[in-house]
């Protein structure tokens, strides 16, 4: 289909081209820096306790453990097994505390209140506390991500 | 679009700039390419200042850290390595832009009447340029560069007076310490930039205010076919100078990137071969020739001030040079040409 | 050849080594975490100098690439700079859009 009068004159072209290539150039450095900019989080795929540190948790009690750069809270439940969340609040990332008296995490930022099981149970949290796999290696315990 | 676009360039005036931009004229003749060396070292600043900014998000100025912070970005953070080369290869590029654009200036006489000032606001902007050198290599912190920074630190010290204050100043105390990192950080951050574009500001100011200057022997008159619109046929001519800029500096880094050493160790005597960078060599150079006690003063009190005399002068030079056509401005040429001659001796010898 | 067909060829070009780029160098811009090199530095710091963490040959294939095509887009932008800078030097010769004085010469039709 042949048209009458061009779309665009010669100039527009060129400037187009000229635009289109300088735009792809840019883009293409853009990259890199993105890259270097957002560097990626590596949280730990598992890490290591000492068994020893945490045998003296009696049950419904929670000890802290360091997830990378994030706290951990590890807890023994009545049965004796032991769980482990990561004691940050789903609602805007304040560190949480366990409060062994009313069994509860607690999050004194906007009063955000988790079970025992890490549900949220009051507050604004929308969603309860991470939890992460423990097993017991030897005298160490391992902590996982679950999943 | 179009009306967003009008309202924008209505609002902002950009009519009035772009007729500027038509208007300004840059002369056709056998000297135009140096014309370029300027828009250059902006090009090399303003990727200074990006890679410095992408630097600072992940560099630590402090004693404990500044090795270790350096070292991860080359070595954890993504593409670091690349970024930290492109910042310290741009470095060098600017400087030695800047010593082109300086000997054209000069040999070209092109800070005669009335670009004076043009030419002492380009000197300070020197200044600035080889103190930012200057600033940046103690940041790494490593064994090198504090040797470098000693020793540089200390030539004020012979200056009767004031010597052991300005050094204090420098280096924050009578020693390099990490407070000596904290300042040099601090300047090489906040305080050079915003001098530089304060200087830069009236520096081009100035080059717009008087225009172009026409080398006096060029045989460049009026009536042919001499000047070129600056918008937009010189920027478009400029524009694929700064693209073989980039593709040279791009490709010198990733071939050549610089390694760190290890942290730098206060009580540990000074490394072998130490030397400052290369734009500083020739005044390393100087600084060794002169023996320590000459006519009863101390050696190193007269290179400084020998040193010091040198700068005065170039400073001076528009003013020196007041009859650039006639025999005093040829003289004044050939000591130029002597001086250059001299610095690159001493550079290489210095290497040798 | 005319403006116009060297514009198409040099838009053609330009578009295929872009798709070149973008499939090969898919997980030079990946965002995880280069292991390998991490274990190095440690040993590099105790020892001495610490250096760019050393490429396999994947990662510096993709440097390779990447500077292949920075120098293509860059030859490709001259290209085309050329060009432009033709059109204006043309349309200056012309007088037109002239701020101040007037053609030089009659216009070259």
């Amino acid at each position: 289909m042949k048209l009458k009068y061009s779309l665009f004159s010669r100039r527009e072209f060129l400037n187009g081209l000229l635009g289109g290539g300088l735009l792809a150039f840019f883009a293409t450095l853009i990259g890199p820096v993105i890259q270097f900019i957002f560097p990626p989080y590596k949280e730990p795929d598992e890490v290591k306790l000492p068994a020893a540190d945490y045998s003296g948790l009696q049950p419904h009690e929670a000890k802290g453990f360091a997830w990378g750069a994030k706290p951990g809270l590890l807890k023994k439940a009545e049965d004796g097994s032991l769980v482990a969340f990561v004691a940050v609040c789903s609602h805007l990332d304040c560190n949480v505390t366990y409060l062994p008296n009313d069994r509860k995490f607690y999050c004194a930022c906007h009063q955000g209140w988790y079970d025992e099981n890490g549900k949220n149970i009051a507050g604004p949290p929308p969603s309860p506390l991470r939890r992460l796999a423990v097993s017991v290696e030897g005298d160490s315990l391992v902590i996982k991500k679950q999943g | 679009m179009k009306k967003i676009r009008a309202w924008i360039y209505d609002r902002l005036g950009v009519a009035e700039l772009s007729k500027f931009g038509m208007k300004k004229e840059v002369p056709l003749h056998s000297h135009t390419i140096w014309y370029y060396t300027g828009s250059s070292i902006l090009l090399f600043m303003g990727i200074q200042v990006v890679t410095g900014v992408m630097l600072a998000f992940y560099y630590n100025p402090t004693i404990k850290d500044a090795n270790a912070s350096v070292a991860r970005i080359m070595t954890e953070i993504p593409l670091g390595w690349i970024i930290r080369s492109i910042h310290s290869w741009s470095a060098t590029f600017m400087i030695a832009i800047v010593i082109i654009h300086l000997l054209s200036i000069a040999f070209t006489k092109a800070y005669r009447a009335p670009r004076e000032a043009t030419w002492m606001s380009g000197v300070f902007l020197l200044a600035a340029s080889l103190a930012f050198g200057f600033t940046g290599y103690l940041l790494p912190w490593d064994d090198l560069s504090l040797a470098a920074t000693k020793v540089g630190t200390d030539i004020p010290r012979s200056i009767p007076v004031v010597g052991a204050w300005v050094r204090s100043l420098l280096r924050g105390g009578d020693d390099v310490t990490g407070d000596t990192i904290s300042r040099f950080f601090i300047v090489h951050v906040c305080v050079l930039p915003l001098a530089i574009f304060a200087i830069l500001g009236i520096h081009l100011f100035l080059v717009q205010r008087h225009g172009m200057s026409v080398p006096l022997k060029t045989g460049h008159g009026p009536e042919k076919n001499d000047a070129l619109p600056f918008w937009p046929n010189f920027i478009l001519r400029e524009s694929g100078v700064w693209l073989v800029l980039f593709g040279t500096l791009v490709t010198a880094a990733i071939f050549l990137a610089p390694s760190l050493g290890p942290a730098a160790n206060l009580m540990a005597p000074a490394p072998a071969g130490i030397r400052p960078e290369w734009y500083f060599l020739f005044m390393f150079q100087t600084l060794k020739l002169f023996p320590s006690r000459i006519l009863g003063l101390n050696g190193e009190l007269v290179a400084v001030a020998v040193m010091g005399a040198g700068l005065l002068l170039v400073f001076l030079l528009p003013l020196l040079d007041n009859r650039p056509a006639e025999r005093k401005g040829r003289v004044i040429r050939y000591v130029a040409y002597a001086t250059f001659l001299y610095t690159i001796a001493l550079t290489i010898w210095s290497l040798l | 050849m005319t403006t116009r067909r060297r514009s198409v060829v040099g838009t053609g070009l330009l578009a295929l080594a872009f798709c070149a780029l973008v499939f090969s160098s898919a997980g030079l811009f990946s965002q995880e975490p280069t292991k390998a090199p991490a274990g190095k530095p440690a040993v590099e710091a105790a020892k001495g100098e610490t250096h760019p963490p050393p490429m396999g040959p994947k990662d510096s294939n993709r440097v390779y690439v990447f500077l292949a095509w920075t120098w293509l887009t860059i030859g490709v932008l001259l290209y085309f700079l050329r060009l432009k800078v033709r059109e204006a030097d043309r349309v200056y010769r012309t007088g037109l859009f002239r701020t101040t004085g007037a053609a030089k010469e009659p216009p070259k039709l």
